[in-house]
């Protein structure tokens, strides 16, 4: 294992990486402060060009962005009541009292130094799970490897917070995609219509762009033509951010636990950021003493939800490598560059790719700590960023996206499936499918028919009664069952969460 | 009780997966296992979603568009859904007509002049920024070909 960390440390020896993962940084910082915006459709739209990348650097890349999208997404919502990102809601509660209180200065410097704590120690986390992890990987089969995918997606959209069917749907369509093309088993064309372009099945960047890029896009232009975002001005100044971050080695017991429940919290697939930072506030709320200022401005409260909401990266990044189910919606678009860099996430990884964790590991930690030292001069000027128009974005976004389906492949059918995936992922939306279950189907697709051919090939379906496979069997039937059974058993509970 | 919408748009999807079914009858048992297990399963699914399904997804549009950092107090309108629609489509169709780097000049200043009112003034400065940008790093910097559409390829 020592061996694997050195050489995933030796990786990041290159100025080569650390420019991509300044870029990366920068882009993040962009997507992440942008209200609308968003770290999936920044990752969406910049996965095209990492194809063909060395995979060290394409991820570094790629996560260095993902790391940061949190941090910079606290921003707009501290400064302008607006969430940069969906998990940043919770940061709202305190973070924008403070700078109606001419403290925003204070909740920046707190932000930024929660945000990076939380990412460094989720980091941390994520590393000591690794030799925890690795006895595992040596007990799964084809078969078991089969039924752990069948698990992970049943998990994943029972806890989408969506409609359980609506989630089935989606994820069947996505298994469904990736059946286009021709099978690599008996070189039968699968729903290709006899065009040769679609041969090689659909592309997992021109899904993503899609479902992801052309949706958002559709809906930032339906919401609002010309208007800025926001309209307000607020003022900082320099000491107010480091008395902000003394703040948090002040309440450093505070940090180092909501950043260990964020990490936990991330490694269950589809919980989200969501959850780790509402679990967070609320384990803030009920621990620390004196906390009749918790919603007006108290900044333990920001603490609490910072250094959970970048921690949880580090979690939800190991049952990504470890067992190929992305922990959220960013990590299974991150998990389809894995795919194309070269990478088969599984358990392997563990054994064969060690030294990949153990460099994304590095890149977490020193993404989270650069990306907080850039935004600290920057954080005023990225604020602004929520005061752009809608019709500026939406022509830069649109041609960005654009060419990202185009180049992929080089095709122009490739942009006119994606803009179709646009109108699709708009209606996913809008009719409340949601939309990460599709994108992983499409993604475990393949694998899951390849172990089920592997397995069946190999013990027929005799590899049902193995024990593991059982067991997980078992455990996909009954969240699946018991979501099922609380949507249409009738509960006063569901009904209210549906109406 | 469902949206129109929202029931053709489980209607579509039904069909598109009753659609699989009889495709992949025509392939060999390997071949067609896994795909026929995925679209009888999508059947079931969109089946159930459509005739003995929930309420409508007003409240979940809600949340996703909280969860996506969308400002919920701004109203989408089937019109402004539309006009966004039709904005990129015609995009699209510029890109396929003309290529990337005539659709590019054309498109971004109808948009912004018709779309987001801008100045005659930022509208050709954004414009010019932004193919200037794109041409360097696509044509220049990377050497990748965009397409250069139907028409395009003649005076290009």
């Amino acid at each position: 294992m020592l061996e694997a960390m050195v050489s995933g440390f030796g990786h990041l020896m290159s100025v080569q990486l650390m420019g991509f993962m300044l870029l990366g940084i920068l882009l993040g910082s962009f997507f992440g402060a942008t209200p609308g915006l968003g770290g999936n459709l920044g990752l969406a739209l910049l996965i095209p060009f990492v194809f063909g990348m060395d995979p060290y650097l394409g991820l570094g890349f790629l996560l260095a962005l993902h790391a940061v999208v949190h941090t910079a997404g606290s921003i707009p919502g501290i400064l302008f009541a607006i969430p940069g990102t969906g998990p940043t809601v919770a940061t709202i509660l305190d973070g924008h009292p403070m700078a109606q209180q001419g403290r925003a200065g204070e909740a920046m410097g707190a932000q930024l130094a929660a945000s990076a704590l939380g990412g460094v120690i989720g980091a941390i986390v994520l590393a000591g799970l690794i030799p925890v992890l690795q006895p595992v990987s040596m007990a799964m089969g084809s078969g078991e490897l089969f039924m752990l995918i069948v698990f992970g997606m049943t998990f994943i959209i029972v806890v989408s917070r969506k409609s359980v069917p609506k989630g089935i749907v989606t994820a069947l369509l996505g298994l469904g995609l990736a059946t286009v093309g021709l099978d690599p088993h008996t070189g039968v064309g699968r729903f290709t219509f006899g065009q040769l372009w679609l041969w090689d099945g659909i592309h997992i960047v021109t899904v993503v762009l899609g479902i992801f890029g052309f949706a958002e896009l559709i809906y930032l232009g339906a919401r609002g033509r010309g208007g800025r975002i926001s309209e307000v001005d607020v003022e900082m100044t320099h000491s107010q951010l480091w008395d902000g971050t003394r703040a948090v080695f002040t309440h450093w017991w505070l940090a180092l636990r909501t950043a260990v429940i964020g990490t936990f919290i991330g490694v269950i697939p589809g919980l989200g950021g969501d959850a780790a930072t509402w679990i967070c506030y609320g384990h803030a709320a009920q621990t620390e003493k004196n906390t009749e200022n918790f919603g007006k401005g108290d900044i333990r409260g920001l603490i609490a939800v910072e250094t959970a909401n970048n921690a949880k990266e580090g979690g939800s990044l190991l049952p990504t490598l470890v067992f190929g189910i992305p922990g959220s919606s960013g990590m299974a678009i991150l998990m389809g560059a894995l795919l194309i860099l070269g990478i088969t996430p599984g358990p392997k990884m563990l054994t064969e790719g060690q030294d990949m964790i153990w460099f994304l590991v590095f890149v977490l930690v020193i993404a989270n700590i650069i990306g907080a030292a850039i935004l600290y001069p920057i954080s005023g000027y990225l604020g602004r960023l929520a005061q752009l128009r809608a019709s500026m974005l939406i022509p830069g976004v649109l041609v960005l996206a654009g060419t990202g389906a185009f180049i992929i492949r080089g095709q122009w059918q490739g942009l006119v499936l994606s803009v179709v995936f646009g109108l699709l992922g708009y209606g996913m939306k809008k009719w409340g499918y949601p939309r990460a279950p599709l994108i992983l189907g499409f993604i475990l697709g393949p694998l899951a028919e390849d172990y089920l051919h592997k397995a069946l090939g190999t013990m027929g379906p005799a590899f049902l009664q193995r024990p593991i496979v059982l067991v997980l069997l078992a455990l996909a039937i009954v969240s699946l069952g018991v979501s099922v059974w609380r949507e249409f058993g009738g509960s006063r509970e569901s009904e209210e969460r549906m109406v | 009780m469902k949206t129109r919408g929202e029931t053709v748009f489980g209607l579509g999807l039904l069909l598109v997966f009753a659609a699989g079914i009889i495709l992949s009858m025509d392939w060999s048992a390997k071949a067609r296992l896994f795909p026929l297990t995925i679209t009888i399963g999508g059947v079931g699914a969109s089946f159930v979603l459509l005739f003995l399904g929930p309420k409508s997804a007003v409240q979940e549009q809600h949340d996703e568009a909280s969860s996506d950092g969308a400002d919920t107090k701004t109203k989408v309108t089937t019109r402004s859904e539309l006009t966004m629609i039709l904005w990129i489509l015609a995009f699209l169709v510029l890109i396929l007509l003309l290529g990337f780097w005539v659709a590019m000049a054309t498109f971004i200043p109808c948009f912004m002049l018709i779309f987001g009112h801008e100045r005659i003034r930022t509208v050709a400065l954004f414009t010019a920024t932004l193919w200037i940008l794109m041409y360097g790093i696509f044509h220049i910097g990377l050497g990748i070909p965009l397409h250069g559409g139907i028409m395009g390829w003649s005076f290009l």
